[in-house]
């Protein structure tokens, strides 16, 4: 709700009558690009949470008739693109797949 | 759930998150106010205001984790934001003219009289409206800032002071400075008061 001024405006109609064209003053609509222009930046920021580890599994390989994975953990800056992202530990041992979660979930 | 009755801190929550939709419900409800005061306060400048409102948006989400709903409502955040970019800008402008030209300064005076037309048959409200944003536009951006957010987004004056960083002395006295400007201005246009 619109706050009133009625102390200054009580003796003054020429100023309440300002006051009031103001108040009442229609206000164009942004354009239609600005929401596009920052939507697109905030989603495309937005894809990646503040702060994360990625694990990402790199190859699979079968060794001794069970499926094995190679995976490695990313440390995920706020931000920061992808090609930026920094592998902060790599794992070049195969686990196998059934115990890939226990392993990398410490 | 969220629809336009969510209150504005619930949708922060959501968007400390990273929650887009929330914010992008905020940005369509506060969009054309901030829209609007950057514009005035830019004297018109559409393009620059685009520049100016998309990133005061952007600097309310890349905040979103460091935001506090207590501190201040978030339209007052918001309008903080705006006018430290307007004046931001401005001064890099000032700066530029400086270096460009070392013509006449000083303060824009709104000089508009009445037309030829009879007043009689003017659409007096629009003719108000015109002579009212010439003379807005004309104001000191210290002046013009307090009529856009007291006038015309209905702050009150706390909220005010809070984003001009001023006492709440000083904001009462430069909106009664900047009505008195505005009146002055717009006084033929104004209907004669009844006795």
């Amino acid at each position: 709700m619109m706050p009133r001024d009625n102390e200054e405006t009580e003796n003054d109609d020429a100023l309440h009558q300002v006051i009031t064209a103001l108040r009442q003053m229609p206000r164009p609509a942004p354009p239609e690009s600005l929401r596009r222009r920052v939507m697109a930046q905030v989603w495309s920021e937005g894809e990646t949470p503040a702060r994360h580890i990625d694990v990402l599994i790199t190859r699979t390989e079968e060794i001794r008739g069970q499926e094995h994975v190679f995976w490695e953990r990313r440390d995920v800056q706020e931000h920061s693109p992808p090609a930026a992202r920094t592998a902060a530990e790599h794992r070049w041992t195969p686990v196998p797949r059934d115990a890939f979660h226990a392993t990398q979930i410490d | 759930m969220m629809d336009n009755e969510t209150p504005d801190e619930a949708l922060m929550q959501r968007v400390t998150r990273g929650d887009t939709e929330a914010f992008d419900l905020l940005f369509q409800r506060h969009q054309r106010s901030v829209y609007y005061f950057i514009l005035r306060m830019t004297g018109g400048d559409a393009s620059l205001t685009e520049d100016i409102a998309q990133e005061c948006f952007l600097r309310l989400w890349r905040a979103r984790q460091t935001y506090r709903p207590t501190s201040a409502a978030l339209r007052t955040y918001l309008f903080t934001i705006a006018r430290r970019l307007v004046l931001d800008v401005t001064k890099q402008q000032q700066r530029r003219a400086a270096v460009m030209t070392c013509g006449e300064t000083g303060e824009a005076v709104a000089t508009e009289q009445p037309g030829r037309a009879d007043p009689q048959t003017m659409l007096m409200g629009r003719e108000l409206e015109r002579v009212l944003l010439a003379a807005l536009d004309a104001l000191p951006p210290t002046l013009r800032e307090v009529v856009l957010l007291r006038d015309m987004e209905g702050l009150r004056y706390e909220e005010i002071a809070a984003i001009t960083g001023c006492p709440l002395g000083t904001v009462k006295s430069r909106l009664s400075s900047a009505r008195q400007r505005l009146k002055t201005a717009a006084q033929h246009w104004l209907r004669e008061e009844k006795e």
